[in-house]
């Protein structure tokens, strides 16, 4: 994107829209490759649905309505059903799903839905990372929230990199295998009891276990 | 604007578009619905002129029903005259009941039921409005349905829709525009 995103920071649809989409951008670059079969399936009904009301319309204008009546009759039973269909598809396969996606080369697969309730700025999401773990099949599932002001600033724009942070180690396998930038705090001392973030004051480290991971050996 | 709109990958984009396709198509598919039930090809109608005062005045909104074979002398009907567009509304004066010939019994749902209409508030009765050489309205053929209920004035927005189309299209512009840059 040439210029950074701006949204207004006051309006919770927009916040949540402008996170939905940052998550799906994120697992990106970690190499998950999204799935659209969800939203397929909705937009297909809502096409066939417009499609049907079209026809009717297109049909009706042109030859009048005493001529179309038995047409007009099954096109509005079809399109109130495909619609209930839509209800129902929505309401209990779809509702807060954002993304759903699986790794490219990993076993591993996630399906991650958010949510936000009215008035209170906190970015709520429920992680299901599904994993094959030394041959077993491992459903692991993380509720984490942060408030949007975390990685949304007072102008409305969106910062990546504390979104990614924190979004990275929310999700256990990112957390596990890769090498997160974990903004230093307080709490991080060397062995000579010096404290890190005196030393190297803006540094990012990560938590250096993703490289030996990756080699295979234990940690 | 634009860049909001390029902004959207293609699956949102259409995901927006067809939420106010939805909109647009349950509304016109509910009113297809209400016709078919009435069995009438407008079953909700406006009042456009004051010809039927006092009962009902320019902009009262009426509810029609179309299944009734047997219209009575005074019942309000509306029918569109062959070849002109705008509905009537008036009260039926006298009717005639037809021996159906062989074909009319096939083309036809009921006999051919004819009737004789004037405008309550007009001095001479629809002979005048019918066209050339027409004395009676067919009741299966022109009338739409008989007015069962009214809502009065409600109706006023239609005529002025009507006489100001440019308002209906900048309207439904703008609401269009909003649906689609609005991800609710």
């Amino acid at each position: 994107m040439a210029e950074p995103t701006k949204i207004c920071p006051y309006s919770l649809p927009d916040l949540k829209n402008t996170s939905d989409d940052a998550v799906a951008a994120y697992l990106k670059t970690k190499s998950f490759s999204q799935s659209h079969t969800l939203t397929d399936v909705r937009l297909s009904i809502s096409t066939a649905a417009c499609l049907i009301a079209g026809a009717t319309f297109y049909l009706d204008y042109t030859q009048g309505f005493e001529k179309t009546k038995t047409f007009t009759l099954y096109a509005c039973v079809a399109y109130f059903t495909l619609n209930t269909a839509l209800t129902i598809w929505l309401y209990f396969f779809e509702s807060s799903t954002i993304y759903v996606g699986k790794h490219k080369t990993a076993p591993v697969s996630l399906t991650i839905s958010s949510k936000v309730t009215k008035h209170d700025p906190t970015y709520r999401l429920k992680i299901l990372q599904s994993q094959v773990l030394d041959g077993k099949k491992v459903m692991r599932i993380r509720d984490v929230e942060g408030p949007f002001m975390n990685w949304i600033d007072d102008k409305g724009f969106f910062v990546k990199k504390p979104f990614e942070t924190w979004l990275g180690a929310s999700i256990p396998w990112i957390l596990e295998n890769e090498d997160v930038p974990k903004e230093l705090d307080s709490e991080v001392v060397t062995a000579s009891g010096r404290k890190v973030q005196d030393e190297m004051t803006g540094v990012e480290v990560g938590s250096g276990k993703g490289s030996l991971r990756r080699k295979g050996k234990k940690v | 604007m634009l860049a909001a709109l390029s902004a959207y990958q293609p699956r949102q984009l259409l995901a927006q578009v067809l939420n106010f396709g939805l909109i647009l198509s349950t509304a016109f598919m509910m009113w297809k619905s209400l016709s078919l039930v009435t069995n009438s090809p407008s079953p909700i109608v406006v009042v456009l002129s004051g010809s039927m005062e006092p009962a009902f005045q320019r902009g009262d909104l009426l509810f029609l029903w179309n299944r009734g074979a047997d219209t009575q002398v005074g019942e309000i009907v509306v029918f569109n005259i062959q070849g002109k567009s705008i509905p009537i509304v008036h009260r039926a004066l006298r009717k005639h009941v037809s021996r159906p010939s062989a074909k009319q019994s096939k083309s036809r749902a009921y006999p051919p039921l004819k009737l004789l209409t004037k405008g309550d508030n007009n001095a001479q009765d629809d002979v005048v409005l019918y066209t050339p050489g027409q004395h009676y309205i067919d009741r299966e053929k022109e009338v739409i349905g008989s007015v069962k209920a009214y809502v009065p004035f409600v109706g006023y927005v239609t005529i002025l829709l009507s006489e100001h189309p440019m308002v209906k299209t900048v309207v439904l512009g703008i609401m269009g525009l909003f649906v689609i840059l609005q991800r609710e």
